[in-house]
């Protein structure tokens, strides 16, 4: 092994080397500690917390969203806005203009995560470099999927919107995912 | 940032929930190689969750390998600061932090294998500002703000971790 050590080097080798490090880690699923009954309190007060201060700057941060709102219609985006909450089994984040929803798949855990876009150019269609592309079909849908290592992501058109689900665990959990994501949202 | 710091937006507050509920175990798992004992190691992680809450913008929750590891430079780096607080009066050099998590050995192309090897003979702290630069994409200044540690000590940090690779690498190629 002959080389440089250099910023070229560096940016072309990093995100192999870390990428096969964690590879080794464990899985989350394989680590079991059971937390102490005084973190998990540290844990949810700091949270609540955190919520319960924010009403303090509430007018603050209503009059930012309105700004926001504005800015929004002004600037004619079209991310879709999601607001569907069924017993608190949808939980929305927001990121980069687009809305990610999780859904509970059971009492304790938020761990499938799709988002959805109006299509609007080829942008709009999720890439993952040097992976491999296939199609695979759904109810009757085609579902693009792309995979590299563990990260994994589906697609597939439904309308004008595009869905698409994240999987982090190989392919064959991101298809469950999809097959739940379609059934839950009845597409 | 310091706003940040204490007040978040419902967005943010799923966001911190969901790393809560999928990384907290991981997490854990860096923490106690570092510090050798569950109480310390459940501080770590919730002070790195404190930390990350400043930098929620900087987690890209589609990409699952880059949040894991953006999460584990912060407990990391999190778990390294607690240890040398905890035993001030038998502070290893941060230097001597070697990249303490154990590994299977996995079949590798043989070059990319050496890079691997190579790279966890690397101090921890050296290792953690190129992962945050070179796998990361942040600068200087966003990487100072991770680490809390000046501008100008990031810079030293790289320079120094290249000189290190070089070094290992030399040993190494002394070695063949």
């Amino acid at each position: 092994m002959n080389k440089n050590i250099d910023d070229k080097f560096l940016f072309e080798n990093m995100t192999n080397i870390e990428e096969n490090i964690l590879k080794d880690l464990p899985k989350e699923n394989e680590l079991n500690h059971h937390f102490s009954e005084t973190f998990k309190i540290k844990m949810s007060k700091y949270f609540n917390k955190k919520i319960s201060k924010k009403y303090f700057f509430y007018f603050a941060l209503s009059s930012f969203a309105i700004i926001m709102i504005c800015f929004r219609l002004i600037s004619n985006n079209k991310s879709l806005e999601f607001s569907k909450k069924i017993d608190n089994k949808y939980i929305t984040l927001k990121k980069d203009n687009l809305n990610y929803t999780l859904i509970k798949s059971n009492e304790n855990s938020l761990d499938i995560l799709y988002s959805k876009s109006i299509l609007t150019s080829e942008d709009n269609i999720p890439k993952i470099e040097n992976g491999v592309y296939s199609v695979i079909k759904i109810k009757d849908k085609e579902i693009n999927i792309i995979t590299k290592d563990n990260i994994s992501k589906a697609y597939w058109l439904y309308g004008t919107e595009m869905y698409y689900v994240v999987g982090t665990s190989g392919v064959d959990e991101l298809i469950e995912k999809t097959k739940f994501i379609i059934k839950e949202l009845k597409l | 940032m310091l706003f940040k710091s204490f007040f978040i937006s419902k967005e943010d507050k799923n966001l911190l929930e969901y790393l809560y509920n999928n990384y907290k175990q991981i997490m854990y798992y860096i923490a106690i190689k570092i510090l050798k004992n569950s109480f310390d190691a459940e501080d770590a992680v919730s002070e790195a969750f404190i930390k990350i809450i400043k930098h929620l913008d900087k987690i890209d929750i589609e990409n699952y390998t880059k949040t894991k590891s953006f999460l584990i430079v912060v407990t990391k780096h999190i778990s390294i600061d607690i240890y040398r607080k905890r035993n001030k009066e038998n502070t290893l050099p941060i230097e001597d932090f070697e990249y303490s998590i154990s590994t299977n050995p996995i079949e590798h192309h043989e070059n990319m294998r050496d890079l691997i090897s190579l790279m966890k003979k690397l101090p921890d702290n050296y290792y953690n500002v190129l992962i945050l630069k070179y796998y990361h994409g942040f600068n200087d200044d966003e990487i100072s703000k991770i680490l809390d540690i000046s501008k100008e000590n990031v810079r030293k940090r790289i320079t120094r971790a290249k000189h290190k690779l070089s070094e290992i690498l030399e040993k190494e190629k002394d070695n063949e």
